[in-house]
């Protein structure tokens, strides 16, 4: 009986080692299974036109996911971004009228300056980013609420709003090149940069990192920033599947975009995690959902399929995440 | 003939890729401490663990009382008698004494109600036991480090252990704090306990000690009995397989580095109720070593001059210049440093490997022309340190958890050292390190200090102090008592510790 147990206890080891060693492969694999798996269930499922409609919505939210991650990355977490996406996209769309391209910057800088100010809440506050986003995402909310006094604008007028969402280069929808170029950019950022070994050297030990001469302050304020832009960025790529831009668009978001980040790797502790982590993550969460709705359980399973996933990957990730002794 | 307390016979223990015990013998009777010393990897703490039941042995038999037994997980291990304390108190810090006590294990009426008054009770009776008045509704975290100790002990103590194993409980304790300790511990030995102790100040081993077992490579190498002439050589000796040659040269340009280049002054240094007055000079070349009680302030002294935390009153002059940093990027821009005595949670990132932890104070030079990292020279410069300091790791992509405290420890140093900072604060520089990476740590300082750096320790073993440091300020209370120099006749560890003991109680 002994023998056995330790060829258990050898075997559990060398399994964790691997499934941390090769993340990624595993990823890919379980994105696979649950192509092949969904195609035998829901034959549709493959149609090229609607594994176009998943890839395009899954760069959406994984976009946003992508801004989670870098805030996750560094030890903190951002509720808001539901709440930065629904301003930022109200701020631009009250623009559209001055040009759809202004219209669009003017998005992406408020989502960068909200970024800041959760920064900054967070850093100089001390209070914990879960209770300071909660907040934020309530002011953020409530203001652009404020600001349309409830009503929908209406996006007819703006051509390149609904190319943004909707259009195609080459065969390929625009929000997945957008997805991919602001991912291999991050991706690089992350990897290549003094500010991107910072950022996940500052959530692997903030303290130390600190007495070794980071500016932790700095740098989360700069993962904030990049939450917001990301988060506003996926604004106008959302609504223009509806054709309209509602003071609630992001509600809800932020849930689906931290279960992105979460189900392709990102620890919730930081200091790990990666974006071609959260870009598998995202095709496979849209693809999860597609089965559902092509299946016919309604697409409000959405809500409870973000939750039960959070649930399950962050039990996985514990038990395999568990250091030895 | 009785039969022992506890007897090991032909233990195996081999762990994917390494064979931890092969073949070990281990006997332990009622009423007697034994020691286990050995270097990292040596095996000791993996026999104590398969003692305590936290995994098994793949070969061999347990004997407790005459009586064959399977310890198969930790829950049988108590059952059987065994108790274990571990080096950092595993205790949570805002639950109070009594809580601690008995988590886990809580008293209840008829299993639901917790019964509080019992529980008290009965915590009371083994601090008192212990010898210790601590109170119970206390929280943990308002405790000195001595009481944390003794509320771990007295956890174990719950299940009235026959063996009791104490793994490096005196890493973070002073002389007069393990004196303490080893009173209960002889207490607890003259009721009949069996007392398996792990530790690397082989000083105490050979105070505590009715016989010491002495672990190489996995196997018994010999058992050693604590005579009026047993030295902690014969010991380092029968640990490492060599002989050993303990005096390094250290100081030997101690009389001349007084007339050097001065690199950090300090005037009348104060922060309310941790430390006041400090007054001294730091030269180029030197090391200046801090000896002094727990709460002597040594530790937020040397805080305060990297910037981690902010003096009140006084200046400070770095090279010349009046400074006073607000946070420790500050200390660093000015070449000031600090090696603190909590490496693991201060001073390395455990998740990340070696490199990224070497290399994290000195990205700024690591980058090319278009401001990006150059891997390559990253890497390189990583490579160079783990060879000069002998740290040894399979690689620089090991993860740092990896790694023995001794290795651990050279990181954190060798971070320093790569961002070529002229002065480096050590607190503890060995805390919870083996013999032989002791040595090399020595060794390491002394070079630095040789190449023109200065460095400040703080250590509770003054022994250390003797072997690196140039000269030694004692520290009571946050002041400075007195100056040792090297080479004068005071600077030895009985006249130093009699310096603190009766400034300590005027």
């Amino acid at each position: 009986m002994e023998e056995m147990v330790i060829a258990n206890e050898t075997n559990k080891d060398n399994l964790r080692k691997a499934i941390l060693k090769n993340h990624t492969f595993i990823l890919f694999i379980i994105l696979a299974l649950v192509m092949i798996i969904g195609s035998i269930f829901v034959p549709s499922l493959v149609q090229k036109g609607n594994l176009l409609n998943v890839l395009r919505l899954a760069s959406i939210v994984g976009l946003a996911a992508i801004g989670s991650t870098v805030v996750l990355l560094v030890g903190e977490i951002d509720l808001s971004i539901g709440s930065i996406m629904s301003l930022t996209l109200v701020t631009g769309g009250l623009m559209v009228g001055y040009g759809s391209v202004p219209a669009l910057v003017v998005t992406c800088l408020t989502g960068i300056v909200l970024g800041i100010i959760n920064g900054v809440f967070v850093t100089k506050l001390k209070i914990n980013s879960l209770m300071v986003t909660l907040g934020t995402m309530s002011v953020f909310g409530g203001l652009a609420n404020v600001a349309t006094r409830g009503q929908s604008i209406f996006l007819y007028d703006s051509p390149f709003y609904l190319w943004l969402g909707r259009g195609y280069v080459a065969g390929i929808p625009v929000p997945v090149i957008i997805f991919l170029f602001v991912g291999i950019v991050l991706s690089l950022l992350l990897k290549f940069t003094k500010t991107g070994k910072e950022i996940y050297f500052t959530g692997a030990n903030k303290r130390a990192a600190w007495i070794s001469g980071i500016n932790t302050n700095k740098i989360k304020v700069i993962a904030y920033a990049v939450s917001g832009l990301t988060a506003a960025l996926a604004g106008p790529l959302l609504s223009s599947q509806t054709n309209r831009i509602t003071p609630i668009q992001g509600v809800g978001f932020e849930l689906s975009a931290i279960a992105v980040a979460v189900l392709g790797g990102t620890s919730l502790i930081g200091g790990k995690g990666t974006i071609i982590g959260t870009i598998l993550g995202a095709l496979t969460f849209q693809l999860l959902l597609n089965i559902l709705t092509l299946s016919g359980v309604g697409t409000y399973m959405e809500q409870v399929l973000k939750g039960f996933l959070l649930i399950v990957i962050v039990v996985i990730y514990q038990v395999i995440d568990k250091p030895r002794k | 003939m009785q039969e022992p307390l506890l007897f090991l016979k032909n233990i195996h223990k081999e762990f994917p890729g390494v064979k931890a015990l092969k073949g070990v013998d281990f006997t332990l009777e009622k009423g007697k401490i034994v020691s286990l010393v050995g270097t990292n990897g040596a095996g000791k703490s993996t026999l104590s663990s398969i003692i305590a039941g936290i995994y098994p042995p793949n070969q061999g038999e347990i004997f407790i009382e005459g009586k064959n037994v399977t310890i198969s997980d930790p829950k049988v291990a108590e059952q059987l008698g065994i108790g274990i304390v571990h080096q950092e108190p595993t205790l949570v810090p805002n639950m109070t004494v009594v809580e601690n006590i008995f988590l886990n294990k809580e008293i209840t009426r008829s299993g639901f109600v917790l019964d509080i008054n019992k529980m008290k009770q009965e915590s009371e009776k083994v601090l008192e036991f212990l010898g210790f008045q601590i109170d119970v509704d206390k929280k943990v975290e308002e405790l000195t480090l001595v009481e944390k100790e003794v509320v771990v002990i007295a956890k174990a103590m719950l299940l009235k252990p026959r063996i009791l194993i104490l793994d490096e409980v005196t890493a973070p304790l002073n002389k007069v704090e393990v004196d303490h300790l080893f009173k209960i511990i002889k207490d607890l030995k003259a009721n009949g306990m069996g007392i398996i102790f792990i530790g690397h100040k082989l000083q105490e081993i050979i105070e505590i000690s009715d016989s010491i077992m002495v672990f190489r490579d996995g196997k018994n190498v010999g058992e050693l009995i604590p005579t009026e002439k047993l030295s902690e050589k014969e010991v380092i000796a029968l640990m490492l397989g060599v002989i050993l040659n303990e005096d390094l040269e250290a100081g030997e340009k101690a009389p001349e580095s007084e007339q050097r280049e001065e690199v950090l002054k300090l005037v009348s240094l104060s922060k309310l109720g941790l430390y006041e007055d400090i007054n001294f000079t730091l030269h180029k070349g030197e090391i200046v070593g801090f000896a002094g009680l727990k709460g002597s302030g040594i530790t937020e002294l040397f805080q305060s001059l990297q910037g981690i935390i902010t003096f009140d009153d006084g200046e400070m002059y770095v090279k010349g210049k009046r400074v006073k940093f607000k946070n420790p990027k500050d200390g660093i821009e000015s070449g000031i440093g600090m090696v603190t005595n909590d490496r693991q949670k201060e001073g390395l990132a455990l998740t990340l490997d070696v490199k990224e932890n070497i290399t994290v104070s000195s990205l700024k030079y690591l980058l090319n022309k278009f401001r990006l990292i150059e891997t390559k020279l990253l890497k390189h410069n990583a490579e160079k340190y783990v060879q000069a300091l002998s740290i040894k790791t399979p690689s620089i992509n090991q993860f740092v958890q990896n790694l023995s405290g001794g290795n651990q420890q050279k990181i954190v140093i060798a971070k320093w050292l790569l961002k070529n900072l002229d002065i480096i604060l050590v607190d503890e520089p060995t805390r919870g390190v083996d013999v032989k990476a002791k040595n090399e740590i020595y060794k390491l300082l002394i070079n630095e200090k040789n190449n023109g750096k200065s460095l400040l320790v703080a250590s509770p073993e003054i022994r250390e102090l003797l072997t690196i440091c140039d000269k030694i300020l004692i520290v009571i209370s946050g002041r400075i008592v007195s100056t040792v120099h090297r080479n004068t006749k005071e600077f030895n560890e009985e006249d130093i510790l009699n310096i603190i003991h009766s400034a300590h109680h005027n």
